[in-house]
């Protein structure tokens, strides 16, 4: 245990390393980052002025409170874009990582958050300009902010897996199209990227309950903002750990298919 | 008759980005980053006469690669003149780029998921050859090189010597009077070289084209050049004849001997490096060779003796080690 | 003309190449289709709030979407495989090989690849957009419909120039996949109709303004709301937008060959 520790802290530190090299390419993550919640924001505040101040529980500050929000919990919860993947296994870049001692995930886990330490010294000061800007309305509420914390976590890693299992499909088909996009579309709606899951009809918001996505979004933000009750804390981290058993097992049954599956494409 | 290439007092030097390692050193690297200048290549001057052959040997980073841009247009020197076929490369004309080819091993420039027969239609497009000109220029290629089914596959189906096949072919298809060869057997099994090479040396002779290869195979250079420049630290370190390559850098020759008696040891006869199937090898210094293949006739009943150049490999070796004349 | 021969050429192959791949005609119709239905369900939840966003209703912002759709189509099929292209070629080193063809380096990396089938996008949008026009129920008379034309195709060549500048970066950045998604992002904006955003955003942002602009144009065009002064703002950008990623293109290749030096 102590030796994968080992490993990963030096594979974080080359990562780290390498993120800075990478800069204009970490910018346009950023860009893309900044301008999706950017839309959202203008879109859901000029819904909320036309409604009289406000939608789905959320006063016009409020709303720009969650999109600045989302700006960090998105930072944290993004993962390896399954084209990056694509792109891996077409380069036959597997190869390499496939012949070390330690699995593959680690070496991904180190570079993921690497990028994202580097990536949280654009989007916090980003998330202060929008701030000025927008002039949002929100709590910090201490127990909430101390929840966040393991709420995150767990939130990127459940994602991450899922992600992970999801890319690991390129083993299979080398276009992979349909299934992402399907995929992503879901996730969309019901992770409370689009809005506010109390803006979704009802039936929506009861679907978003029993899928993962919610859990790796939207319950983190709840808790940024000082929005959740203890016990739809509780419910959540219920639900996160659950969600949790389920991608273990699955990607540990993904990828033994998937090892055996693979062969070198694209040497 | 006026030079195929010209080269004055040609450089290039880059500037690189320098970093010592650590994750302090990364950071402060996001705001200022050190400079170090690379001289890749130091006013080297040579001239190429139409229908030469010419080899560019050196190590890796020697220069050969950057000089070879820099004469095919990929990269702006930094100081001096080269002039191919009267053209500056660097700016492109199109009347020069439709008179020069290149071509880099493993590196593909034909359209993957096509046919070759299909992206040599592009190139008929782009160079705008000659209708009946590319018709007969494509039957004949696919006639010398055995390409029949081969064209009519998508590229990435083919094997990688079949592809460096088509890929030749399709570099050669506008009749370029200057080709520029980078590495063009790289990966390829020895009869593919070897047909690769062929094809070459026909097509120059035939045309009057004038090539350059950069190349780490000697066999490469051993079969196409004459001439050789070797090119190392940015240098020109020699430019002449293949042959007097070897008798330049070399102080020392090889003496092959098959005595009558195999049991016997010659160890006080000379410096053996080699000792295998009843065949003896000696490295002896160029003075001492009379000297000592005379006294070994005398006094050792001898079956066959040959006395011979190093190989060039050693002799590049020997080049590259020393970086200087001997 | 040569140009129009080279550029039917690699259309013709590109097409005749993809027409063997049915099985991608399947997976495009589906990410069609579903493209459309995420469209069509954002706009569903604004309009379970509010009858009205900045000034647009329900059919006209369905417009807006078909438009979204239409370019979004052209782009796919057109625009962004070259551009992938051209970021792989850099890195990979076969850039070299277009630069040492006696022709236009813009031109040969702008149509080297054509994804056929990425038109059903087009398609999708035209049929959105004539259902949305007809609900409207004002038609569109000549006029309109060159204007529309005229406006779509300055937002073709806005999108053009705006992703070639993209690609452009990848002579001094080196991974290309972040490229893509950034755009994919990028022309989520279009989506919604520029008056969304206050004014002073509107301008502050350059990213997002060729975007929405090209797209809200068209869209305006066709909801007669399209005033003399967007025209002339629409072909005006497109020209300044064409000449400004050549400019950049040559100056990225310079960077390249080491002219900087």
């Amino acid at each position: 245990m102590k030796h994968i520790a080992q490993v990963l802290l030096a594979a974080f530190k080359a990562h780290l390393i390498a993120t800075f090299q990478y800069r204009v390419q970490e910018g346009m993550q950023m860009i893309g980052l900044l301008v999706e919640s950017l839309i959202y924001l203008v879109v859901w505040t000029t819904v909320a002025k036309a409604r009289g101040g406000e939608v789905g529980g959320f006063s016009t500050d409020e709303i720009a409170g969650y999109f600045i929000a989302w700006m960090f919990v998105r930072n944290i919860t993004t993962g390896w874009s399954p084209y990056a993947m694509e792109w891996r296994i077409r380069r036959g870049d597997f190869n390499s990582l496939l012949l070390r001692p330690v699995h593959p995930i680690f070496a991904d886990t180190s570079e993921m958050l690497a990028s994202k330490a580097v990536a949280m010294i654009t989007v916090i000061p980003a998330m202060i300009a929008l701030a000025l800007v927008f002039k949002p309305r929100f709590e910090l509420v201490p127990w909430s902010l101390v929840a966040l914390i393991p709420a995150l976590i767990l939130a990127f890693v459940l994602r991450y897996v899922l992600m992970y299992v999801l890319a690991l499909t390129a083993f299979w088909t080398t276009r992979l199209g349909g299934l992402f996009e399907l995929w992503y579309g879901v996730e969309f709606f019901f992770s409370g990227r689009v809005a506010p899951l109390t803006v979704l009809p009802e039936w929506a918001q009861q679907v978003a309950n029993l899928l993962p996505f919610k859990w790796m979004f939207y319950f983190p933000l709840e808790l940024l903002l000082g929005r959740s009750q203890p016990d739809e804390m509780l419910f959540g981290f219920a639900m996160q750990i659950l969600w949790l058993t389920v991608m273990v097992l699955l990607i540990r049954f993904v990828w033994r298919r998937a090892t055996r599956r693979y062969a070198a494409v694209g040497g | 008759m006026d030079s195929a290439v010209s080269v004055h007092d040609l450089s290039k030097t880059y500037i690189v980005h320098e970093r010592s390692s650590g994750v302090r050193a990364a950071v402060r690297g996001i705001f200022r980053r050190q400079k170090k200048e690379v001289k890749a290549v130091q006013a080297i001057n040579f001239e190429i006469q139409p229908g030469e052959i010419v080899g560019f040997l050196g190590p890796n980073g020697a220069g050969k690669t950057t000089t070879l841009k820099m004469l095919s247009g990929l990269l702006y020197p930094t100081g001096g003149e080269a002039r191919v076929l009267g053209h500056l490369p660097h700016l492109r004309e199109r009347q020069y780029l439709r008179q020069i080819t290149l071509v880099t091993g493993q590196r593909n420039q034909l359209i993957w998921d096509i046919p070759a027969a299909d992206s040599y239609d592009l190139f008929k497009a782009i160079y705008e050859i000659d209708p009946d000109l590319y018709k007969r220029t494509v039957e004949e290629f696919v006639e010398i090189l055995d390409m029949k089914d081969l064209v009519r596959k998508p590229v990435r189906n083919l094997s990688l010597g079949e592809r460096m096949k088509v890929e030749i072919a399709g570099s050669l298809l506008h009749h370029p009077r200057v080709l520029f060869l980078d590495e063009p057997t790289l990966g390829l099994d020895v009869p593919m070289q070897r047909r690769v090479r062929k094809f070459i040396a026909e097509y120059s002779q035939r045309e009057g084209a004038t090539v350059l290869l950069s190349s780490h195979y000697m066999a490469d250079v051993e079969a196409l050049c004459r001439r050789v420049i070797v090119i190392h630290q940015g240098g020109i370190l020699f430019d002449g004849d293949l042959s007097a390559l070897a008798a330049r850098f070399t102080s020392h020759k090889k003496v092959i001997v098959k005595p009558a008696d195999q049991s016997l040891d010659l160890s006080g006869y000379g410096e053996i490096v080699e000792s295998e199937l009843g065949s003896v090898s000696f490295r002896v210094p160029k003075s001492e060779v009379p000297g000592m293949t005379a006294r070994l006739l005398a006094e050792v009943p001898i079956v066959d003796l040959a006395v011979e150049d190093p190989p060039i490999e050693d002799v590049i070796d020997v080049v590259f080690a020393k970086g200087a004349i001997e | 003309m040569h140009y129009l021969r080279l550029i039917w050429t690699y259309l013709r192959l590109s097409a005749l190449n993809e027409l063997q791949y049915r099985a991608n005609l399947l997976v495009q119709m589906f990410n069609s289709v579903l493209g459309l239905a995420i469209g069509l369900a954002g706009l569903a939840l604004v309009f379970s709030q509010t009858d009205s966003l900045a000034g647009w209703g329900p059919l006209e912002l369905l417009v807006v979407v078909g438009v979204h759709t239409l370019i979004g189509g052209i782009i796919k099929s057109v625009i962004q495989p070259n551009m992938y292209q051209i970021a792989e070629g850099v890195q990979e080193g076969n850039l070299d090989y277009i630069l040492t063809k006696p022709e236009d380096s813009q031109l040969l990396v702008s149509i080297t690849r054509f994804e056929l089938w990425r038109l059903v996008d087009v398609l999708v949008g035209l049929g959105v957009l004539i259902f949305a026009v007809s609900r409207l129920g004002q038609g569109i008379g000549l006029g309109e419909a060159v204007a529309f034309s005229v406006v779509l195709l300055c937002g073709g060549l806005i999108f053009y120039s705006f992703w070639l500048a993209i690609a452009t970066t990848s002579f001094w950045v080196v991974r290309t996949w972040a490229i893509y998604e950034m755009f994919d992002r990028l022309y989520q904006a279009g989506r919604w109709p520029v008056g969304i955003y206050p004014s002073w955003l509107r301008f502050g942002l350059t990213f997002l303004v060729p975007v929405a602009f090209a797209v809200t144009v068209p869209a305006e065009a066709l909801t007669a709301r399209l005033t003399p002064l967007y025209l002339a703002l629409a072909l005006g950008m497109a020209a300044l937008a064409l000449v400004a990623a050549r400019w950049f293109w040559h100056f990225g290749l310079r960077h390249y060959s080491g002219a900087s030096a």
